[in-house]
């Protein structure tokens, strides 16, 4: 109840301007210098609460997806639509916005190191302006709470495993309850027993609305049941 | 981005890199302290030097025909020049009470008799060469009611080219510490930012706004540049006050130890204020930096 409190008031504080209801790819290329083309006429649609695995050997432009998604690179040629609106020429406040919008899982985590397990999942709530105390914990009490961190809340990053680091980096994606959540090889540095536990936390994520967009190469960790495979290859969609 | 997560951000990073923030402050300080230094040997060496060219005065000697309504006519039109900086009348009686006081003498038979007469003591207003001096000299002689002028010509010269050669001097030295002061301050920043460079790339990753990523580092740089301008100021005082002494032997020609002056409350204020705008200016424009470049 005290959660739910908090993310009521959460939600007044600050407003998400993406709902990510419909990520759409339209004819899309991406080429970097030299010329390397990492996609090619690349067209898929991802709707809201959908499951996706990204599935394609490296190379094959999974980064390239997520790094268009979340702004980070911009589009040589096509069209990249969030909600009907173009992600195009964005000033650094939109993008910024838009990445508060996103839930972001890297494979290398990128947790601050001097920062501890509540502090780290507690920046994405001080990012997207929440103020208030009481609130702020409420919520990230909450989601340590679901992802059985509490032992490890004010632990550092260099005390925990791999596969608790990948549970903050999680935490840290999804405190504020985005829309999207993107994770590029987030089981990439885990085992195989690590690596199914956090496809079942995203799995149960999913279930509760969010939309999960999940690349791997791991052709092991896809369970269709409830989501969808989208393979690439060579900057192109074959399935 | 609000005060409390910067007092937050500030608490959390003091605690673990402490060392570094300390030598920050230390260098900050250290930068701060020279330049206040000079600074104060500055302002006290331009006074030494003021104080002695006061004591070159012109002392005009005027016609003992004149009357007391001629007397302050002359006195009221000298007042007008344009180089007269301070003037000060001396009666017959005040010369009989300056110069010869303690002695025996008839002093109402000096006085009846005219014997001594009304003179002018003028202070020259600054900036003025030898040459202009002489003009100024021609032009008081030529006043009718003067009989004699008197004035240490080389006394003021020596001051003139004293004072010039003290500011050229401190000047160029206040300049380069400013200067050097600023492009260590820059290095300092830069070189302690470095290692926030993973932390912004990471705050950008999430989401965060310019404001987020520069607040807290302004507020860093202001805290820090404010501790070390205390240190540094404190310090001056304490080495004043326990030198004094020293100094004021140093100054002894021209100024008594009670003459020496620490800085004035203008130049502390106007002086913090552009050390901790300098401060903080580096670290905006290292922040930008980083945060442009990930």
């Amino acid at each position: 109840m005290t959660a739910l409190a908090g993310s009521f008031l959460f939600n007044i504080y600050i407003k998400l301007s993406y709902d990510f209801r419909v990520i759409e790819f339209k004819n899309i290329y991406k080429t970097y210098p030299g010329p390397t083309h990492v996609l090619r006429d690349m067209s898929f649609k991802i709707n809201s609460g959908e499951f996706v695995f990204l599935m394609g050997p490296s190379g094959a432009g999974k980064t390239t997806i997520f790094n268009l998604i979340s702004a980070y690179e911009k589009i040589s040629a096509g069209q990249l639509l969030v909600d009907g609106k173009e992600l195009k020429s964005l000033s650094s406040s939109s993008v910024a916005k838009l990445r508060r919008s996103l839930g972001i899982i890297y494979q290398d985590f990128k947790l601050l190191p001097d920062r501890t397990v509540y502090e780290n999942i507690e920046l994405t709530l001080d990012i997207c302006g929440l103020n208030k105390d009481t609130d702020k914990a409420t919520m990230v009490d909450g989601i340590i709470k679901e992802l059985s961190l509490t032992h490890r809340k004010n632990h550092y990053p260099e005390q925990l495993s791999g596969g608790e680091k990948q549970r903050v980096a999680i935490g840290r994606a999804l405190v504020h309850e985005p829309k999207l959540i993107i994770a590029d090889e987030p089981t990439g540095n885990l085992d195989s027993e690590l690596s199914r536990d956090i496809i079942t936390l995203l799995k149960q994520f999913n279930k509760k609305g969010t939309t999960v967009f999940v690349a791997t190469h791991d052709r092991s960790l896809v369970n269709l049941e409830g989501s969808r495979l989208l393979e690439i290859k060579e900057g192109e969609v074959v399935l | 981005m609000s005060l409390k997560y910067s007092l937050r951000h500030f608490k959390s990073s003091f605690s673990k890199r402490w060392p570094l923030y300390m030598s920050s402050v230390i260098t900050l300080s250290g930068i701060s302290f020279i330049i206040l230094l000079f600074y104060l040997l500055f302002t006290n060496f331009i006074g030494s030097v003021e104080k002695m060219r006061l004591g070159s005065k012109a002392t005009l000697f005027l016609e003992k025909s004149l009357d007391d309504s001629e007397v302050k006519s002359l006195f009221k039109n000298l007042y007008k020049k344009p180089y007269a900086k301070n003037l000060n009348l001396n009666t017959p009686s005040d010369l009989i009470e300056e110069y010869f006081s303690g002695k025996s003498l008839d002093k109402g038979y000096i006085e009846e008799n005219q014997l001594l007469p009304h003179s002018i003591e003028l202070v020259l207003v600054d900036g003025y060469s030898l040459k202009a001096v002489d003009d100024v000299l021609g032009d008081i002689g030529d006043m009718p009611g003067v009989e004699e002028v008197v004035f240490a010509k080389s006394l003021w010269n020596q001051s003139v080219k004293l004072q010039k050669v003290a500011y050229s001097f401190f000047v160029s030295i206040i300049m380069l510490l400013i200067f050097g002061g600023l492009f260590l301050i820059g290095n300092l920043v830069n070189s302690s930012m470095s290692w926030k460079q993973e932390e912004i790339k990471i705050y950008k990753l999430i989401g965060a706004d310019n404001s987020f990523i520069y607040i807290p580092y302004l507020f860093e740089a202001l805290i820090l540049s404010v501790i070390a301008a205390t240190i540094s100021l404190s310090s001056l005082y304490f080495l004043f006050k326990a030198n004094t002494l020293i100094l004021s032997e140093f100054f002894s020609v021209w100024l008594s130890k009670s003459q020496l002056k620490f800085l004035d409350f203008e130049a502390i204020a106007a002086y913090l204020c552009l050390f901790i705008l300098s401060v903080v200016f580096a670290s905006l424009l290292s922040a930008k930096k980083i945060a442009t470049a990930v």
